[in-house]
């Protein structure tokens, strides 16, 4: 799925509908700022520290499915969220 | 089966220290399957050769089936992980020179199985993965898909404890790697501990627990439910 250069306070929301099947997946992929200029000045910790609140405090309806590589040169990690399966995430048009 | 307590491992060259795993903790049950991973380079193929005694860390505990293994040489580390560990690799890694019965072979050789036993082993399992017919072929005249069932095969001929796979799908098709996977969550389900290095989301569906790790630390776990479609 190719990750769009988007700022970190907008969100992609991507909408999977697979044919012959009655689900719906939502994904949405988050920009995360991790090479800010007092990130870059200190140590690994903090970056990692950022990371791992922004999974924790993020919305318990989404799971995170994967953290993708950064581009070379790029300040931010993208990280790819689906939303849990619930009832509601099923169609009924058959 | 597994635990690890602030495990590190660094490498050094003339001027520089690399760290791929930085103050690790983990613990993976008897019976899991856990999916690992994380972006290019974030230390997930170090921390599974750790984990299957294939290197050591330079820093912090581990703990293999009860016995803390850190400290051992790598004699003791062999003996340990032979007949316990099977590896699977996304190259496949299978023995050019050698055919199929063979490579699958080989791990009872190193245990001192008897001819006829692993005569018996050995077709069984190669019954199992559908590769009988192809028994007496080397690996070049095989597909990648029957190169890595053939690759299975061999990883479990000893029966072990703990399969560790890196990107057991990564050079095959989606039909392929999906048959792979199958029998990957097949073995679990008889028993056997599963940790996988996979990119692929799909293929981290199948597992109970998913490991991320960026930098070389573990950012997050998550116990995950494969959504069921009707």
């Amino acid at each position: 799925m190719p990750c769009p250069g988007i700022p970190e306070d907008e969100r992609a929301v991507v909408e999977v509908k697979m044919s012959g099947t009655n689900c719906v997946c939502r994904y949405r992929i988050e920009p995360l700022l991790i090479n800010d200029l007092h990130l870059k000045q200190n140590n690994s910790d903090l970056r990692i520290n950022k990371l791992r609140n922004l999974i924790k405090n993020y919305d318990k309806h989404w799971e995170l499915i994967q953290i993708f590589n950064t581009n070379e040169g790029s300040d931010y990690v993208h990280i790819l969220y689906r939303e849990k399966y619930t009832e509601t995430t099923l169609l009924t048009n058959k | 089966m597994i635990r690890t307590e602030e495990l590190v491992k660094s490498f050094r060259s003339e001027e520089v220290e690399t760290i791929a795993l930085n103050r690790v903790n983990l613990a993976i049950e008897d019976g899991e399957f856990v999916a690992i991973m994380g972006p290019s380079g974030c230390g997930k193929t170090t921390l599974l050769n750790i984990m299957g005694l294939l290197d050591r860390p330079s820093n912090g505990k581990y703990w293999f089936n009860g016995i803390e293994v850190s400290e051992l040489n790598e004699l003791k580390r062999t003996r340990l992980r032979r007949g316990r560990i099977g590896f699977i690799f996304q190259s496949f890694n299978l023995i050019e020179e050698l055919s199929v019965y063979q490579n699958v072979e080989l791990p009872l050789l190193y245990l001192g199985t008897s001819s006829s036993e692993r005569k018996r082993l050995v077709n069984a399992i190669l019954e199992r993965v559908r590769m009988s017919h192809r028994k007496k072929n080397i690996p070049r005249q095989l597909s990648g898909g029957q190169q890595q069932r053939v690759a299975i095969a061999r990883a479990v001929i000893t029966n072990p404890m703990l399969i560790l796979a890196d990107e057991p799908t990564g050079n095959l098709d989606s039909v392929n790697g999906e048959e792979i996977m199958n029998l990957l969550t097949e073995l679990n389900q008889e028993g056997t501990t599963v940790a996988m290095v996979t990119h692929s989301p799909v293929d981290a569906d199948k597992a109970h627990r998913t490991i991320q790790l960026f930098d070389g630390h573990i950012v997050t776990e998550n116990i995950r439910k494969a959504i069921r479609i009707s």
